[in-house]
């Protein structure tokens, strides 16, 4: 596992409104010390909803593009 | 005049608008340089500041972009090793900075004031026609730029953005964040976007990539 293979939380930016939690459908997320935090990392699916209900854009979810087959290069 | 490091000069060879010069023309420029280094996210330079100098990139990409009142980035340019920027600077002096520059990993500069570079410049013929060159190859990609961000869809430039990357043989990691400030959008309408890319069947989201299902149909959006 790499290191950046569960969403990334910038505490700094974080509000602790506490959607990250409230919206991840696996519970992966918990609210530790009132500070987001994943707690289950092998519940997370990686499928993005934290990102999205996230009100200022504190977490961040890492893509690779994957390379094209060369024949549609 | 003084000696300069061998190291200061070796770098500045690597610099394209300066491959032109002679040894002598190097040592004067290597006098008046100077080395500055940055980390990843650090910035180099902020939009409207006065008298910032001209920079040469001697290792790692720098990042030129716009900001609005909310914060929301537009990536304009990524430049790599060899190139230069603010260079307006040196020929425009009431001109304050018109975009920021932060650095995309490490880096490291070299600085000249542009009184410096401006005087440099117009003693060296074959200086001036590199600048001129970098200037119309700049010329052309915010021409190109400014297509995309008000003729293209935002579906359209997401889906030139993928294939693009999909192209390059390093592809790097991105967020959403920062795909919304390469295509000029919010981060919340790449995350829609992609979604529903996903539910026409034109790319697949696996954990941590995004693979181009449908390439030819993608090609068709932008």
């Amino acid at each position: 596992m790499t290191d950046w293979t569960l969403p990334t939380i910038q505490l700094e930016r974080c509000t602790r409104c506490g959607l990250c939690v409230q919206y991840c459908p696996t519970r992966a997320v918990e609210m530790v010390s009132q500070a987001p935090t994943i707690v289950r990392p092998l519940d997370c699916s990686y499928c993005g909803q934290c990102e999205d209900v996230c009100p200022v854009g504190a977490i961040e979810l890492i893509y690779e593009i994957a390379p094209l087959n060369p024949k549609h290069r | 005049m003084d000696a300069v490091p061998d190291s200061l000069l070796e770098q500045l060879k690597t610099v394209t608008l300066c491959a032109p010069l002679l040894q002598r023309a190097l040592q004067h420029l290597a006098a008046v340089v100077k080395p500055i280094d940055y980390d990843d996210g650090q910035i180099i330079m902020l939009e409207g500041d006065v008298g910032a100098p001209v920079f040469f990139i001697i290792e790692g990409t720098v990042r030129a972009f716009r900001t609005n009142l909310d914060g929301r980035e537009q990536n304009l340019i990524h430049l790599s090793a060899g190139e230069a920027f603010n260079m307006p600077a040196a020929f425009a002096p009431d001109q304050t900075a018109p975009v920021s520059a932060a650095a995309v990993g490490a880096v490291r500069l070299l600085c000249i004031t542009p009184a410096d570079f401006s005087r440099i410049v117009s003693q060296t013929p074959e200086i001036a026609l590199a600048v001129l060159r970098d200037f119309s190859a700049k010329l052309v990609h915010l021409t190109n730029l400014t297509h995309d961000l008000s003729l293209r869809s935002v579906r359209g430039r997401l889906a030139r953005f993928l294939i693009t990357q999909a192209r390059s043989d390093t592809p790097p990691h991105w967020t959403h964040e920062a795909i919304a400030a390469q295509i000029g959008t919010v981060r919340e309408v790449v995350s829609r976007t992609m979604r529903a890319f996903v539910r026409e069947g034109l790319i697949e989201m696996n954990r941590q990539q995004v693979v181009l299902l449908d390439p030819q149909a993608l090609e068709r959006e932008t």
